[in-house]
């Protein structure tokens, strides 16, 4: 599986990696510029995204999405029935379609460990 | 006791109303305690309202309608009550681009602009080098506004111009890079292109339709029905708000609130030159006035005309492909409620249109419309290349457009 990771903040970008390194069969690619943004992540081809909520370049992301994969495999806002999205730890999930919804949970959960303790000053 | 509303929104001078009614205590008086939450992008705006962390929020009326239809996101139905705004954005080139289309030191005349960029736009594209916009959303007014523009002038969206989304704050910078040629976006993101010296401006979005549509207060349909009342009594905070917004005297004092870090971050005289619609056009030149740049409030500006939804449901059909269908139409025009705006401001001084849907772009000069309250005479809301667009058949008026 590949995972992009997208934070303006470089360090909370390394942490949520750090916290990823331990799943396997995963390859993890991070980026940190709002610039180029959209081309870099048509390179990586991810299979999820981690983007920090408030990241501006959200709506560019979402376009790309629909416009490069909307046949081929559609990629959407993972929104989870029984906690919803992560507004609140300022965590968002693009996964593509089919991905078994476990594995993109078990993903996240380790994200947002990370992000609580980043957020808590213990990183 | 205050009930509480959290609204969220863009930094951008048309969200101007909500952080206004809370500002000025119009809010308050109406017992309502406004929290405002400000986003950098209108996906989290719309998951914030989508998923509960809001009640309402500043956000694109195509993209309320988009959202109800089920694109982009899961369907859920929004509601919009009352029109934020009408126009305010306007369309930026990078300045060696602006020189060759547009008189310089003035706004353009839109037909005349818009011939001399074909020509520009079709030697690039044959010269391999396609000209880009950035819009701020495909589901944007500012998207369907400059695509009318240049289809009406004989340039093919998505042939002879590429057009592609830049979030409001990276509109600039992306014009400065040259990651894009132009952009079509709101206030104050135009103006902070001019200060950097990365563009000029060269049409303003109420030259292509007089009258157009913006940014609307949405909601979940379901809140509708929970706060019924609540929302009514933002409506009249809300224009009290835009009486006081558009009253000269006060213009300088909202500009500095505006500007504030939690609302635009931005600078204050900059913000002024949208709400006093004088835009200052290049970095070297004189400011331009250009009447009813913004339109805050005004001719029943926020009223949410059901026909200014449907004309939004034709250009989204248009320019996605994705066919006319009658009862998306249906669900489209839902979206607009005028019914709750007149249930609000029934027995207020305000005025309310006696009809719910009229022929957009019709109005050529000044005319008295029939009123269910109150008087009201409104001005010119004509597309600049003289189309109307009568609700009554959408195919048709589809089928006529290039």
């Amino acid at each position: 599986m590949r995972i992009a990771v997208i934070d303006e903040d470089a360090s909370r970008a390394a942490a949520v990696r750090e916290g990823l390194a331990s799943l396997d069969d995963c390859e993890i690619f991070v980026v940190i510029a709002s610039c180029g943004l959209v081309a870099r992540i048509g390179e990586v081809t991810p299979d999820v995204v981690l983007i920090d909520f408030s990241n501006p370049a959200r709506d560019m992301l979402e376009e790309h999405f629909s416009v490069s994969r909307a046949l081929a495999r559609p990629i959407t806002l993972f929104v989870d029935e029984s906690t919803g999205t992560s507004i609140d730890a300022g965590l968002s999930i693009y996964a593509v379609a089919g991905l078994a919804r476990e594995r993109v949970r078990a993903l996240r959960d380790l994200a947002l460990l990370r992000l609580t303790a980043f957020a808590g000053g213990a990183l | 006791m205050t009930k509480a509303l959290t609204i969220g929104f863009l930094p951008l001078v048309d969200a101007c109303l909500p952080i206004l009614a809370h500002e000025h205590g119009f809010a308050e008086a109406e017992g309502l305690s406004l929290r405002l939450v400000k986003d950098m992008s209108w996906a989290a705006t719309l998951d914030r309202l989508l998923y509960g962390n809001s009640h309402a929020a500043h956000l694109l009326a195509p993209l309320a309608i988009a959202t109800t239809l089920g694109r982009g996101r899961t369907a859920q139905p929004l509601v919009t009550p009352f029109v934020l705004g009408l126009n305010g954005n306007a369309i930026t080139l990078r300045p060696d681009l602006a020189a060759r289309v547009c008189p310089s030191g003035m706004l353009g005349d839109p037909r005349v602009v818009g011939s001399s960029f074909a020509a520009v736009a079709k030697l690039s594209a044959v010269a391999g080098k396609r000209l880009r916009f950035g819009v701020v959303h495909r589901h944007s007014s500012d998207n369907y506004m400059l695509r009318y523009w240049l289809a009406a002038s004989g340039v093919r969206p998505d042939y002879d111009v590429e057009i592609i989304t830049i979030s409001p704050s990276l509109c600039a910078a992306a014009l400065e890079t040259g990651e894009v040629d132009g952009i079509c976006v709101g206030e104050p993101w135009n103006s902070v292109a001019v200060e950097r010296g990365a563009g000029v401006i060269v049409l303003a979005s109420a030259q292509i339709w007089r009258r157009g549509v913006e940014t609307v207060l949405a909601m979940n349909e379901s809140l509708l029905a929970e706060r019924r009342d609540d929302v009514e009594a933002l409506i009249r905070a809300l224009i009290q708000t835009g009486q006081h917004f558009v009253d000269p005297a006060n213009w300088d004092e909202n500009a500095g609130i505006l500007a504030r870090p939690e609302y635009l971050d931005g600078s204050a005289p900059i913000i002024r030159r949208a709400i006093a619609d004088k835009l200052l056009l290049a970095r070297d030149g004189a400011q331009a006035h250009y009447a009813d740049y913004m339109f805050q409030y005004r001719e029943a500006a926020n009223f949410p005309w059901v026909s200014q939804a449907e004309w939004l449901y034709t250009q989204m059909v248009r320019w996605e492909g994705t066919g006319f269908r009658a009862d998306e139409a249906r669900r489209a025009a839902q979206v607009f409620r005028p019914d709750i705006y007149r249930s609000a401001l029934i027995g207020t001084g305000e005025p309310l249109p006696g009809a719910s849907s009229k022929v957009e772009g019709s109005v050529r000069q000044t005319t008295v419309v029939g009123m269910q309250q109150g008087s009201m005479t409104m001005e010119s809301n004509r597309f600049f290349d003289g189309g109307e667009f009568d609700p009554v058949d959408m195919p048709g008026y589809l089928a006529a457009r290039p």
